[in-house]
């Protein structure tokens, strides 16, 4: 009996209600920033005894206008000449030895003078540290003046032992920390105020590599890496010149990410290169990673479907638009440069255009105009003209895409969307596989999808080949920024052409012309050469020979509007030098 | 920036409202696409009207046809005939009306988006079009670029026979016969907005082609004499070539409207000469007698040399209207074996094709003057220069003068090149040699 009772129960137990017992998860407290802060000044005690002015803490309520998380930002103005105090300082810093990443290595020089080299592990050559710091330092004592009655030694150091190319007194802690965490090494001799910092940076990096994305046939082959020095000498490398100059400016408050402004003084227009620096300057964010991010802070127009910045990763089309009185913008991490101000017709434009001869390099461009109008109108022209305009379609074609949508149950904007969703599917997909399936799976999974889809007459074949050469065009934009505009505005124009035919997509081109017209890039119209009208470009649609380009563009009032001279082939205005006597019959 | 979205937003609002959301919207395979559509003149009703539109299935196999009229024969041979194609026929008031009635039976809405032409009966239009004309103007499906015709017979006879030999797609066919205008300049090609602003026009007055149907009995197959008489003249109509095989249908001639109505037809020679005058003429072959040698044939590869002069002045009150034409033309063949090109004889072969074609154009100008009274020709735009204000002109009247205005016409023919070869060579027998 109590068998059976013990069994109910638990049957009853599966089905009535019970308690839940409670159990502990990790969950993500939220803080105060009082609470941090208090923590901190308990902390502060601990360091130097300077007399430091104690940072009033900020309620949050009164910070509104600058959300600063309270990280432990180095508020102390002097460097203490006690050498433990400077270790505990920076230990403190850095979170040692919770964190470690940094490394204090204590020595002393020439048997009397304590001192220490501070870095980050990983972040430097060790082989530099090695032969050229430590070793000039513990070997030469001969050379260090026993006499000597200054107290702080780094001085003479600096001067006469330390081996490095780059060394520089850095006496301002916040300068200091970002020395160490660029991957440099301090030195620190007692007795002194200030720091020696060393460049010793040694972190792994890519090579220069081929460009990926704006790959030519004819120029060259180099593309940008990560490495914001080894980007900037990639431009100084093409542009000789002592007037090309690289500001760098510090952005993010937590990343601390380092850019370069590039411009050519005395040819850029200075407001440019000012402009650009004052917005780098005020953007107050935490965290700017790579030059995506950076663009979205420091761009006219956000809410743009189209980009206003130029984002290269060559070398030599950095170098041209430079030249051309343009502002590169590099950040360190990112491999690409950002130029501006551009144009509209810039972005269209392929470094391989000038490459080529002009006839060609015409022709590529007419034919990348084109690819541009296929990508963002064709399915949308489909779609109104099957559902709207049937008689501009030769009767032939009509008939056959009739005849092949006979068994095909949707209306025609249903098949088009489907298509478009399934080829953005692909393309999407494409990037996110890894390795060589990537690579075959987007002509695969086209050629299949499309047969299949026909086959399984879901869609008709004629809009297979629409929306295989509307994917071919938005490939052909040089762009990517810009083909991405087109995808998205591709779909706008499909939903136009679906509701209201022609008259649909006159609307969404024209709604589009004064979007582009109204927006600007760094002060200068989007649409510049064209809207408003500037001088005449030798370089828009039609590319005119490379030596009959006088000018710059007109947009960047470049402080030299000439580029070249007048006759830029002098040599066909001389008579050709022969050094031996010609006879008549020789041509 | 939030203003710009505020507008778009705004717009894209408006126009669902002004335009009433897309009840235009229809697919492509939800209508039927009319190719051909016939008006004969009703037995109960006002008109006849029959229709031909394509059907959508693979190859000319499955079509089904003759819904209403009939065009005669048993349903297994329509069907078979009209590969591809559904030919219908319906009575009604008026042609749109008629097209509304066919959708009872029809599965798809019948859409005159491609219609490639627009028939009338002979009979129809000597009564006149235009009350069907103007319903098709006003209508915005209609193509208006479909060709006009006119038909000797019943227009219903005409598209039964609307069937492609060559290829397998009807509508190129059509458009393709359509061209050989162009390459034969027997009949004259005309839109319907041509057409129909000329029913309406003080300028000029209204033609069309003229087609039948050819039922191969016009070809002899008795030889009764000897020797055939050489024939140059190609006096036909529809339906009187002598031929056998191919399509039945025919496209001849001309039909010549005074106003809306039928007012008489020009043969095949005719049409080649007004074509020439209308600066239509785009190439052609012209057979002509050879003097020296009656009996012997002189072809030649007719083109425009110039386009045509054409200068309208007033004679006190009669209008008086030179017409110049430039010919060139090419050799096809010398039967005689003359040495016609030689230099001094090529002026002797001009003169002989100038001759021919300037009597031909001079009777066919007075056909079409003095019988039917007509400007065909379009001479009236080269009046209304003649006067001040357009105003006047319009009060002149100048279809009702043309019949008195004094024609001139003169032609400049010039053989320019002999063909491939620079001399006919004779034949060479075994016991003489041809001359």
């Amino acid at each position: 009996m109590s068998k059976k009772k013990g069994f109910i129960k638990t049957l009853f137990s599966y089905i009535t209600y019970k308690e839940k017992k409670p159990v502990k998860q990790f969950y993500i407290p939220e803080t105060d920033n009082e609470d941090t802060k208090t923590e901190q000044e308990k902390n502060n005690t601990v360091k130097s005894q300077k007399n430091r002015r104690i940072k009033r803490p900020v309620p949050v309520s009164e910070s509104s206008k600058e959300n600063k998380p309270e990280y432990e930002k180095a508020d102390d103005e002097k460097i203490s000449i006690s050498i433990e105090e400077n270790i505990k300082y920076i230990k403190h810093k850095f979170n040692s030895p919770a964190n470690k990443d940094i490394v204090i290595r204590e020595l002393t020089v020439a048997k009397k003078y304590k001192a220490f080299i501070a870095y980050i592990d990983g972040m430097v050559d060790r082989i530099t540290i090695n032969n050229f710091i430590l070793r000039a330092l513990m070997v030469n004592d001969v050379k260090i003046d026993e006499d000597s009655d200054d107290k702080c030694m780094l001085d003479f150091i600096l001067s006469n032992i330390l081996q490095t190319n780059q060394a520089k007194k850095v006496d301002n802690p916040d300068e200091f920390m970002y020395e160490i965490l660029s991957g440099n090494t301090l030195l620190y001799v007692d007795g002194c105020d200030f720091y020696i910092s060393n460049e010793t940076k040694g972190f792994d990096k890519r090579g220069v590599e081929k460009p990926l994305i704006e790959g030519v046939v004819l120029g060259s082959q180099e593309a940008f890496n990560e490495n914001l020095r080894t980007n900037v000498t990639l431009i100084r490398k093409l542009i000789k010149n002592n007037n090309l100059t690289t500001e760098f400016i510090k952005v993010g408050n937590v990343n601390k990410q380092l850019c370069a402004v590039m411009s050519i003084k005395g040819l850029t227009n200075p407001a440019i290169v000012e402009e650009v620096k004052r917005r780098l300057k005020n953007i107050k964010s935490d965290m700017v990673l790579g030059d995506g991010i950076l663009e979205q802070f420091i761009e006219d127009n956000p809410y743009s479907i189209v980009p206003t910045i130029l984002s290269t990763e060559r070398p030599d089309r950095a170098a041209s638009h430079i030249l051309e009185g343009k502002v590169a913008i590099l950040v360190e991490g990112a491999p690409f440069a950002k130029i501006v101000p551009v144009t509209l017709p810039a972005l269209m434009h392929s470094p391989e255009d000038s490459y080529m001869r002009w006839p060609y390099g015409t022709l590529i461009r007419i034919i990348r105009f084109i690819a541009a109008f296929i990508a963002t109108l064709l399915p949308g022209l489909y779609v109104a003209i099957t559902n709207f305009h049937q008689e501009m379609i030769p009767t032939e074609l009509l008939i056959a895409i009739a005849k092949a949508k006979e068994n095909v149950p949707f209306p025609t904007i249903v098949e088009v969307v489907l298509m478009e969703l399934s080829f953005e599917l692909i393309r999407e997909a494409g990037i996110r596989i890894p390795g060589i399936i990537g690579n075959t799976l987007g002509i695969i999974g086209a050629l299949i999808l499309g047969q299949a889809a026909v086959q399984a007459n879901i869609v008709s074949p004629v809009l297979i080949i629409v929306v295989s050469v509307t994917g071919l065009g938005n490939f052909a934009i040089p762009n990517y920024s810009l083909a991405l505009a087109a995808r998205v505005s591709r779909f706008c124009f499909i939903i136009l052409g679906a509701l209201l035919g022609f008259y649909g997509i006159s609307i969404g081109i024209a709604l589009f012309a004064i979007l582009i017209t109204n927006i600007k890039s760094f002060g200068v119209p989007f649409f510049a050469p064209i809207a408003p009208k500037t001088k005449e470009s030798s370089d828009l649609f039609f590319k005119k020979p490379t030596w009959q380009q006088m000018y710059r563009p007109d947009y960047v009032n470049a402080l030299k509007q000439k580029r070249q001279a007048k006759i830029s082939r002098q040599w066909t205005e001389e008579e050709p030098k022969y050094s031996y006597e010609r006879d008549e019959e020789d041509d | 920036m939030l203003k710009v979205s505020k507008i778009i937003v705004l717009l894209i609002t408006f126009v669902y409202i002004l335009t009433g959301c897309t009840t235009d919207s229809k697919n492509i395979d939800d209508q039927a696409y009319a190719i051909m559509v016939g008006i004969d003149k009703g037995v109960e009703n006002k008109i006849r009207l029959t229709v031909q539109f394509p059907t959508y299935k693979g190859g000319g196999n499955g079509s089904s046809s003759g819904a209403g009229g009939g065009g005669g024969g048993s349903e297994e041979k329509e069907s078979g005939q009209i590969g591809g194609t559904v030919v219908t026929s319906i009575e009604c008031s008026t042609v749109l009306e008629g097209i509304n009635l066919l959708s009872t039976s029809t599965t798809r809405h019948i859409s005159l988006f491609h219609c490639k032409a627009i028939i009338f009966s002979e009979q129809l239009a000597y009564e006149g079009i235009n009350f069907y004309l103007s319903d098709f103007a006003r209508f915005r499906e209609t193509r208006r670029i479909a060709t006009i015709g006119v038909c000797r017979g019943k227009a219903e006879d005409y598209i039964m026979e609307n069937k492609t030999l060559i290829g397998e797609n009807i509508s190129k066919s059509i458009e393709l016969s359509f061209a050989q205008s162009k390459n034969s300049g027997l009949f004259p090609l005309v839109g319907f907005t041509n057409f129909y602003k000329s029913t309406i026009s003080p300028y000029s007055q209204a033609y069309s082609v003229y087609m039948g149907i050819n039922n191969f009995k016009k070809l002899e197959n008795e030889n009764k004499g000897q020797n055939p008489p050489l024939k140059t003249d190609e006096q036909y109509y529809p339906g009187e070539v002598p031929k056998k095989g191919n399509k039945k249908q025919e496209m001849i001639g001309t039909a010549v409207f005074n106003g809306d109505k039928l007012t008489g037809t020009l043969n095949a020679d005719e049409t080649r000469y007004f074509l020439m005058i209308v600066n239509e003429f785009k190439h052609g072959i012209l057979t002509v007698e050879d003097k020296k040698h009656p009996g012997m044939a002189i072809p030649f590869d007719l083109r425009p040399g110039r386009k045509s002069d054409i200068k309208v002045r007033f004679d006190k009150s009669t209008p008086v209207i030179d017409i110049n034409l430039n010919i060139e033309a090419d050799i096809v063949g010398i039967q005689s074996g003359m040495h016609y090109e030689s230099l001094d004889k090529i002026k002797e072969l001009n003169g002989l094709l100038k001759g021919c074609i300037e009597d031909e154009v001079r009777k066919t100008v007075e056909k079409v003057q003095k019988q039917m009274g007509t400007d065909i020709f379009g001479f009236g735009y080269y009046a209304a220069s003649k006067f001040l204000t357009i105003d006047d002109f319009e009060k002149y009247n100048w279809v009702s003068h043309f019949i008195d205005a004094k024609i001139n016409v003169s032609v400049y023919t010039n053989v320019r090149r002999t063909g491939l070869m620079a001399e006919s060579m004779p034949v060479r027998y075994r016991t003489k040699t041809a001359k």
